[in-house]
């Protein structure tokens, strides 16, 4: 009796053990998979908007008054938007815009002052500062600072607005027919 | 005695005889379109979303004659993913772009998975069915690409479970 009981138990064991490992097996799966990559790109773009229209026309004008300073006139066409796009690598610093005079001479006794506006528009990101009033000249200088990854949007109204003023500097220069064209070129470089 | 031996042996044998031994094979990486980061204008950024151009073909058989030619076993198909370099604020939706082809006589039938569904680390569900099917197409979309996101390779591996129902 005590040899059955045994018998017994160790059946019923084994049976368990059994019908573990079908429930195991039952559920056994298989498993395979395949690989996902791509790479983003450093991108860095410039231009100004609006396409094709780029361009400005300041005047200086004589005062009805005499004695009454000349004075700037204009600009026409008021409405130059610098618009960017930038994408770096992590912890690659920032970027910034500089600005000069590609081609062209100002005309003696006058200054050309462009003056950015801060950031506005549809963009994302981290846009750049503007560094202020900039006296143009054949020398870089920097525009925009602290540029990093962002996009401004596309478009007049989009970015920063180029703000273009004549101020006098010298009025025994001023040549009453003198006039030029300036080509302004602006550069989005790494810091 | 011998009874109990022959109903042991019985159980013991049975699973090897066929059931759990569903397989799954999947073929080929997804490829997306190159031109998805030609950006020419300024001032704007990368298309959102893009979808792959290509992608890997599943396929579920079992190792067990009689079932693999009369389909007599289902199946459910999980699906993860594991990062190796990436952004979180990348996303990868996944969903089958048909049906593939089946390969059993009976009992054929594939369900789920045609929408696009997020992956995760955690498994999903993706699809599931019945009898051996070949080369399902599968498809990946992967959305909030930007500039904001650090210009980097990215890699993540895609996971897939077959489970014998």
């Amino acid at each position: 009796m005590k040899l059955r009981n045994k018998t017994i138990r160790i059946t019923t064991a084994m049976m368990i053990a059994c019908f573990l490992f079908f429930i195991k097996s039952y559920a056994q799966d298989d498993e395979d998979g395949c690989s996902l990559s791509f790479s983003i790109p450093e991108m860095a773009l410039i231009d100004i908007e609006p396409p094709g229209l780029s361009h400005l026309y300041l005047t200086l004008e004589a005062g009805s008054e005499s004695g009454q300073p000349i004075k700037a006139k204009g600009p026409i066409n008021d409405n130059l938007w610098i618009n960017y796009t930038s994408c770096m690598a992590s912890g690659a610093g920032s970027r910034s815009v500089s600005v000069q005079i590609a081609s062209g001479t100002i005309p003696d006794g006058v200054q050309l002052i462009l003056s950015p506006s801060g950031f506005s528009g549809s963009g994302q990101g981290t846009h750049g500062s503007p560094v202020g009033e900039i006296n143009l000249s054949q020398t870089p200088q920097t525009l925009i600072s602290g540029i990093g990854r962002c996009f401004t949007g596309d478009g007049q109204n989009n970015g920063h607005k180029l703000n273009y003023s004549l101020r006098i500097s010298d009025y025994e220069s001023l040549n009453f027919d003198g006039s030029s064209n300036i080509q302004i070129a602006f550069t989005l470089t790494d810091n | 005695m011998r009874w109990t031996v022959s109903i042991i042996l019985t159980i013991m044998l049975l699973p090897v005889t066929g059931l759990g031994q569903v397989q799954l094979r999947v073929m080929g990486d997804p490829l997306f379109p190159g031109s998805t980061f030609d950006l020419t204008e300024a001032g704007m950024d990368y298309t959102h979303a893009v979808t792959s151009t290509s992608g890997p073909m599943i396929t579920i058989s079992h190792k067990h004659g009689r079932k693999k030619n009369f389909g007599e076993f289902e199946w459910r198909l999980a699906v993860h993913k594991s990062d190796v370099y990436w952004n979180n604020e990348l996303k990868v939706d996944i969903r089958r772009s048909g049906d593939g082809e089946p390969g059993s006589r009976f009992n054929n039938w594939i369900a789920g998975g045609t929408n696009f569904q997020t992956l995760t680390a955690m498994p999903i569900t993706f699809f599931e069915g019945g009898a051996v099917r070949n080369n399902v197409p599968v498809e990946f979309r992967i959305n909030n690409i930007s500039v904001l996101i650090p210009a980097d390779e990215y890699e993540t591996t895609i996971y897939f479970t077959v489970y014998e129902n």
